[in-house]
């Protein structure tokens, strides 16, 4: 759980710091990464919150994990198109933000794909199935 | 009745008489038009329309007249091809070419898991195909990578049934749109897209001047003229309209509260939405004057009946899924669903990609089924006779995910079947660069601009020559039967995707072979055990009985035998928790909800409301880029006229792409009607002539998307954005922004050349020549002076009303019929 807490700490770091370079740039992709990121940290601090307590509820635990996911894969997706979107609007000029964006979107994503094991630890590998999408489960070889 | 068969559409060409007229449905649009196929000598020689079908009544389109030229067209695939070392596509065997496809595939599986491989199909294969693309998807490959073109075209009709409803199936049908008292056509240029449907209208509308005709368009298209009222609105605001519309509907009590209590949550979500969007705020944001929103509102808040189409206007815009979603609202917060004449038709676009989604094709899980219910899975791993476990969770991948996996080098192989994404996908230059890293296989009938990426092509048979069936836009089941045996060297989807199967090896928990059936009818029975018990159960319906009563529509059972025309009539929506297709998604950021979060909506059978928060497109024109950008259809022609492009008739009546402008921002550049110029966004150029017409708004353009790069240089997907709607993914094709430039030569004046010599020389009248270069007369340049050439093309693309001379409509004007306007 340390290590769960420890990471999703860290993705939220990344996601303040993704939601301050986007807020500077007007305009509708900016605004849809910007809520998505802030509903993202909101969800993890509900996710800390319950991982604070003494007992904590793990259906509870598994419902906000959940939905960080579903909301990380939101931020992903909004996150790629504001790189490109940005690219068209300002051209070469905003290299420097859409690099940033980039490697915080890839940090993220990685600490929530390396949270995978603990979620396994705790409900087992069919039920974290039903809590992370497939692109942040590790793939096996396939032998048909 | 106002549809009846007045006429049967006949189209043949047979040097002798017609041997047999095959049974058939149309394999073009999604208005599904019963037809019969002519045959001599096993070769389709022409086509009727089917006077006792209920959908046409013996009409036929302009397309669906001429689709069977393809299937005679000396170009047609007849081998398989693998591309070479030396990167040349040669021909192979079928089992060398289905030897090739299971060892890339097992490469891939073996390199990527089971995210290695996409299958991307169409909207234009039949049930069968698609069943089996699901059951191969999910239960062989284990894969949540299943799109089709369908993502393109109308997903957005499926999640915003979803989110309001619990499950796809769009409420009303088109006896719905025979009796309505007011019909809505948003985004919906159905003159041009279903014209079997338009007729359909209008014949109505002539005989009894019923239903009142709103239409949504930034274009004056001719759905438009045909309206009592168009609301000319500015792209990328109709959730601006429809919040405005919404508020005035309770700001005038034109709502039913019972209804609403009764039969729905999230009104007060929608009350605090819609607050501040006042008349004024709305007609500023739309540019729709402030006297059409209120009357469009009034007869929206006042009508009896009401039903609500929408199409690609809608669904590939800005706010797609919050649009279509709007207009469920109003019909729920007027409680116009589920009886006679009223509920939202949110249209399809091709001929059978309703029943991708019902089946499963496109990656959702069969008979509407939620991936992310643990019972639904359950249910599915007892009808395929598989482990649950086995089976992949959660909902499927989208196009646009499968070009980001590719960029990444993170897929082993793409399987597309009937459809032509270099073309038809925005922002098609990275597409191609996307695709270029990876296996493409390309299943289809000829080659295409795909096929410069393919590593492999496996020719097919059509429409015509193969049987299964079709479901169209108002969930309608109908019949296509083998007309002529294909030609040799080609196989069916159907037989590819068994044989696909069987050398895969694919296998059941008993150790038996995963896919048992061997023909579409066989296929059908498995299918309809698949849906008993859901939203699109079919177990009442058999191909002779589909036959029988010229199409079904689902849910068809045994309280239901016949078939059902419309949904909801108990209003009991699909929105139990176990019943649900899905959890839903938030609408502000488009994030899956929980399953506990769509229990806390306490919805239990009750319709869903939603408060919808406007946002402008993201790209808009700027001093770099002016004008809008908008792409459509051209009614002579299909997505990337793979078919339509080889019927004479059709190619001769619009044989290229062009751009419309309007007057006022011709004359601001000086551009000349028909002449050549350069359309450029941040991603690409095209040049294409330009057809200068007042039914465009003053700084919008319209390219047709049909055109792509073999020919000429005017394929619209290379400016598109390739942004998505947050819920459906669907590309918002209509709002990009562009800019215009002539493309000129330069001629400079020597002695002795006279001004009329100098146009002549370059295929210009001397009028031309000189408007180009703002001259007035006399036309005497100056010896050494310069003078700027520019390049005519003729874009005409004429009306299609006229062709068919149904006087009733009476909304042309001379200037439409005169071939100076596109010189």
């Amino acid at each position: 759980m340390d290590d769960l807490v420890r990471r999703l700490l860290h993705a939220q770091v990344m996601l303040v710091q993704m939601r301050r370079v986007v807020s500077q740039v007007p305009g509708t992709p900016s605004k849809r990464l910007a809520t998505s990121t802030r509903e993202e940290c909101g969800i993890i601090d509900q996710i800390l919150s319950i991982a604070r307590t003494q007992t904590p509820d793990p259906e509870h635990l598994k419902e906000r994990l959940t939905a960080l996911y579903h909301a990380d894969a939101t931020t992903q997706r909004s996150g790629k198109e504001w790189v490109r979107w940005l690219a068209w609007e300002r051209g070469s000029a905003s290299y420097r933000e859409r690099r940033g964006v980039e490697r915080l979107l890839h940090v993220t994503f990685h600490e929530l794909a390396a949270c995978i094991p603990t979620l396994v630890g705790l409900y087992g590998e069919q039920e974290t199935k039903y809590i992370a999408p497939v692109e942040y489960r590790p793939q096996t070889a396939r032998e048909v | 009745m106002a549809w009846d068969t007045e006429r049967t559409d006949i189209n043949v060409n047979s040097q002798g008489d017609v041997e047999k007229w095959v049974y058939s449905t149309c394999n073009i649009c999604s208005i599904g038009c019963g037809c019969y196929i002519a045959v001599n000598g096993n070769r389709i020689v022409g086509i009727k329309g089917n006077a006792k079908h209920p959908v046409n009544r013996g009409r036929l389109g302009p397309k669906g007249e001429n689709q069977w030229h393809a299937n005679n067209s000396a170009d047609r695939l007849l081998t398989p091809l693998l591309r070479d070392s030396d990167g040349v596509l040669r021909p192979v065997s079928w089992d060398n070419a289905m030897e090739v496809l299971v060892t890339r595939s097992r490469a891939a599986l073996h390199r990527f898991g089971s995210e290695g491989i996409a299958i991307y199909s169409t909207g234009q294969g039949m049930l069968e195909d698609y069943y089996t693309i699901a059951k191969i998807g999910r239960a062989g490959l284990r894969s949540h990578l299943l799109d089709a073109n369908t993502r393109l075209c109308t997903a957005t009709t499926e999640w915003c049934l979803l989110q309001s409803f619990g499950a796809d199936g769009t409420p009303a049908g088109y006896e719905d749109i025979d009796v309505t008292q007011t019909l809505m056509l948003f985004g919906h240029n159905v003159a041009e897209t279903g014209t079997v449907l338009f007729e359909r209208i209008m014949a109505r509308k002539q005989k009894t001047g019923k239903p009142y005709i709103i239409v949504v368009d930034p274009r004056r298209t001719w759905t438009a003229q045909a309206a009592d009222l168009h609301l000319q609105i500015l792209p990328g605001t109709n959730l601006a309209l429809l919040n405005g519309i919404t508020h005035l509907l309770l700001k005038h009590g034109w709502i039913d509260r019972d209804f609403i209590a009764n039969h729905t949550v999230g009104f007060a979500d929608v009350e605090q939405a819609v607050r501040d969007w006042t008349l004024e705020r709305t007609a500023k944001e739309t540019d729709v004057p402030e006297t059409q929103i209120a009357e469009a509102a009034r007869r929206l808040g006042t009508t009896p009946s009401l039903v609500c189409t929408t199409l690609q206007g809608a669904y590939q815009s800005v706010d797609a899924t919050a649009t279509c979603i709007a207009i469920n609202n109003i019909h729920l917060l007027r409680g116009l669903i589920g009886k006679p004449g009223c509920g939202p038709l949110h249209m399809a676009g091709q001929p059978s990609s309703s029943t991708n989604r019902t089946v499963g094709g496109v990656g959702s899980y069969p008979a509407h089924r939620n991936p992310s219910n643990p019972k639904h899975l359950q249910e599915m791993a007892e009808l395929w006779n598989v482990d649950a476990a086995r089976l992949e969770i959660g909902a499927e991948k989208d196009i646009e995910y499968f070009v980001d996996k590719m960029e990444r080098g993170q897929l082993g192989l793409f399987w597309n079947i009937h459809t032509n994404p270099m073309v038809s996908l925005p922002n098609r230059l990275r597409a191609r660069r996307a695709f270029e890293r990876t296996f493409v296989v390309v299943q289809d009938c000829f080659l295409t601009e795909t096929c410069e990426v393919a590593d492999l092509v496996l020719p097919t048979a059509m429409w015509g020559e193969k049987e299964g069936l079709m479901e169209n836009a108002d969930r309608m089941i109908n019949v296509c039967e083998v007309a002529v045996n294909p030609p040799p060297g080609v196989r069916s989807d159907f037989d590819i995707f068994i044989d696909y199967a069987r050398r895969m090896d694919f296998r059941d928990k008993d150790g038996n072979p995963l896919i048992q059936y061997t023909t579409p009818r066989e296929c059908f029975e498995e299918w309809k055990r698949v849906s008993k018990g859901r939203p699109c159960d079919m177990t009442a319906m058999t191909y002779e009985k589909i036959k029988e009563q010229n199409g079904m529509q689902w849910p068809a059972n045994e309280a239901h035998p016949n078939g059902t025309p419309r949904l909801y009539q108990d209003l009991v929506f699909h929105t139990q928790v176990d019943d649900a297709q899905t959890y839903g998604f938030h609408m502000k950021t488009g994030r899956a909800r929980t399953r506990k979060e769509f229990e806390a909506l306490g919805a239990n059978g009750r319709a869903i409301l939603y408060g919808l928060t406007y946002d402008p497109p993201a790209e808009q024109p700027s001093a770099k880029y002016p004008f809008w950008l908008t792409t459509g259809r051209v009614v002579w022609h299909w997505h990337t006229r793979t078919k339509t492009g080889r019927a004479p008739a059709l190619h001769m009546a619009t044989s290229q792409g062009y751009v419309e402008i309007h007057p006022d921002d011709a004359t601001l550049l000086g551009i000349l009607p028909g002449e050549l110029v350069r359309i450029s966004s941040p991603r690409g150029n095209i040049t294409v002539p330009a057809r200068i017409v007042d039914t465009i708004r003053p700084g919008l353009v319209f390219v047709p998307f049909h055109f792509g790069s073999w020919q000429e240089h005017q394929a619209a997907n290379e400016l598109t954005v390739d942004l998505v709607d947050p819920i459906s993914k669907q590309p918002v094709y209509k709002q990009s922004a562009c800019r215009i430039e002539k493309v000129r030569q330069h001629h400079t004046v020597a002695h002795g050349e006279t001004f009329g010599r100098i146009a002549e020389r370059y295929q210009l009248t001397p009028e031309q020549l000189a408007k180009a270069n703002r001259m007035t007369p006399p036309y005497r340049p100056d010896v050494g002076s310069h003078l700027e050439i520019p390049s005519m093309a003729n874009p005409v693309s004429p009306p299609y009303m006229l062709y068919r001379k149904l006087d009733l409509f009476p909304h042309f004007r001379l200037a439409n019929l005169d071939p100076k306007e596109g010189e």
